[in-house]
């Protein structure tokens, strides 16, 4: 009854309604490349437990504790191989490897905990948004993005298990101890 | 080894009476957290949450509250928890009640609701939107289904409406507790926090989406304390600077928890810019937030002078507390519009020779047409 039983406590969430009917679907249709230059897809994540969000290099606002939150939660399980965390750059266009290659080094970001990714278009990034069910969009001037603070944590047979706002205690408590579950 | 000793005691007690000045430095709601976490940490109390599910409600019982100090709003010992209805299946739920009682420890008695602050009931707007492929809807606004607060124990929806949930969907609720008077003694309390459903299946009910609605004034972060200036003739006195402040579009200063003196006093707000009522909406449900020495608050729609709620909240007349906060519940409705401006007004009287703390909100239900939509079309 309570939110500390197990895996299957927690709900899929991630599915459309097809003609009013609901329809599962999996995060297991994309192509990135990480800040190492490596192609991670959905035969890298499957099989293991990971999270899902935007952010990008330039960002002034959010991303900064977003990205300490992260790195929190990456510590806490550095030791279960079968967990990573994956942040997607919705600025592609500036965000080139070279950059977050940078950003990694700069912030000390563990790349066995954390994958910095770039897609290589729009249509990608699009995509990928409308499958983690968040959404992003330039501000007036085009020069910053507005995003959430929203990550989707996926479980290993690639559904959406939960969203939780990173930027607030609880939920990131939350999640790991949903992180957790989906390990056991 | 004798030096030594006393330098190990001298040190603790230097080390104890430290900590004792800084505790007794902090206000009240931190050295309450405090003193919760050394409770639940040792096991003195209960510091677990219970859930019994019911035909068509659940009860969540809080962690026991020890109740040692006078607490005005916001002060006591309080607890949150992520609730789930049923996590064994996923039905759609419609949540029609809300109620707060204060309980003994041992849950044997029922005790006066001097002693719940208030209880908050949070959806999360993130997995509640995703369920429904409104994801435009997140963070639109804060995610809370409603407050229940003293003078206000318990409420119900207009039959035939209600909030749509899933029952394995995650919910948040925060209880916090209350003393306005007790002085003399140390005693425990829990809070029996009731929500009442009706499932889907058994009779679909119409949606209705919340929003509370708060007043707010302006104050000057550079000399807060001041109150009215010849440049802020209508500033308040923010009861502290931290929490409740807000900013307005221009970034001034506003505080939704104010200072009151003794006397009679009365506020108004225009809650136009809060309502952001893109087209006309129809209002179903008013459930007031005061606190004591409230006397009427009402809505009104300034461009009418309709007058769409009148609430006549009762003062005990010996003891400081809210016996009675009447809601607003309307199946048929009322209209509000995008182009009229509505105001909240409060009268307040401080019957006491000391300043008291004052703040007035107005969770809301309107109809949601376009959730109403979404579930007509899904074979749930």
């Amino acid at each position: 009854m309570s939110c500390k039983n197990n895996a299957s406590d927690l709900p899929i969430l991630s599915y459309n309604y097809i003609n009013g009917n609901k329809e599962l679907y999996k995060i297991d249709d994309f192509e990135f490349l990480n800040q190492a230059g490596d192609t991670v897809t959905s035969k890298t994540t499957k099989g293991k437990v990971h999270t899902m969000n935007f952010f990008f290099t330039s960002c002034p606002s959010i991303c900064p504790p977003m990205r300490i939150k992260q790195q929190g939660i990456g510590e806490t399980f550095s030791e279960d191989h079968d967990f990573m965390q994956y942040a997607i750059s919705i600025d592609y266009k500036n965000d080139d490897l070279n950059r977050l290659k940078n950003y990694a080094e700069r912030h000390k970001i563990d790349s066995k905990q954390i994958n910095l990714l770039r897609a290589l278009s729009e249509e990608q990034l699009q995509d990928i948004a409308n499958v983690l069910k968040t959404n992003f969009k330039p501000n007036n001037e085009g020069t910053d993005f507005n995003h959430s603070s929203f990550v989707a944590l996926i479980d290993k047979d690639q559904y959406i298990r939960g969203f939780y706002d990173i930027l607030l205690g609880s939920d990131v408590a939350l999640l790991k101890e949903d992180i957790k579950k989906l390990l056991d | 080894m004798k030096q030594r000793s006393k330098f190990i005691l001298i040190f603790l007690v230097l080390i104890l009476g430290g900590g004792f000045i800084y505790f007794k430095s902090l206000k009240t709601r931190h050295q309450e957290l405090i003193k919760s976490k050394v409770y639940y940490t040792f096991g003195l109390v209960d510091s677990e949450w219970k859930t019994k599910l019911a035909d068509n409600s659940v009860t969540f019982t809080s962690p026991t509250f020890v109740i040692s100090n006078i607490y005005k709003s916001m002060e006591g010992p309080k607890a949150d928890q992520y609730i789930v209805i049923d996590a064994s299946k996923e039905e759609l739920l419609w949540l029609t009640s809300f109620k707060t009682n204060a309980v003994s420890s041992d849950e044997t008695r029922k005790m006066s609701n001097d002693f719940v602050c208030h209880t908050n009931f949070e959806y999360r707007d993130a997995e509640h939107y995703n369920r429904w492929n409104m994801t435009e809807r997140i963070n639109s606004q804060y995610p809370r289904i409603t407050s229940i607060s003293n003078g206000v124990e318990a409420f119900e929806l207009p039959d035939g409406f209600g909030f749509p949930v899933f029952s394995n969907e995650r919910l948040f609720i925060n209880a916090q507790a209350l003393n306005h008077n007790i002085t003399d003694s140390t005693f425990n309390i829990k809070h029996k926090i009731k929500i009442g459903y009706t499932n889907h299946n058994e009779k679909p009910l119409i949606p209705l989406q919340p929003k509370t609605v708060f007043m707010m004034f302006p104050f000057d972060p550079q000399n807060p304390f001041k109150g009215p200036t010849e440049l802020l003739p209508n500033a308040c006195i923010p009861v502290e600077t931290k929490n409740h402040s807000y900013q307005d579009n221009s970034g001034n200063a506003l505080s939704g928890h104010w200072i009151i003196a003794p006397g009679k006093h009365s506020y108004s707000y225009n809650a136009s810019g809060q309502l952001q009522i893109k087209d006309s909406i129809r209002l179903h449900q008013i459930t007031s937030h005061l606190h004591p020495f409230a006397q009427r608050f009402k809505l009104k729609n300034k461009t009418t002078g309709e007058i769409i709620y009148d609430c006549k909240s009762e003062n005990f007349s010996d003891k400081i507390g809210l016996k009675n906060t009447p809601s607003f519940s309307s199946q048929k409705g009322v209209w509000m519009y995008r182009d009229h401006v509505y105001e909240m007004l409060l009268e307040v009287d401080n019957t006491t020779d000391k300043d008291q703390e004052m703040m007035a909100s107005m969770a809301i239900f309107y109809y949601d047409v376009d959730m109403d939509n979404r579930i007509k079309e899904l074979k749930l």
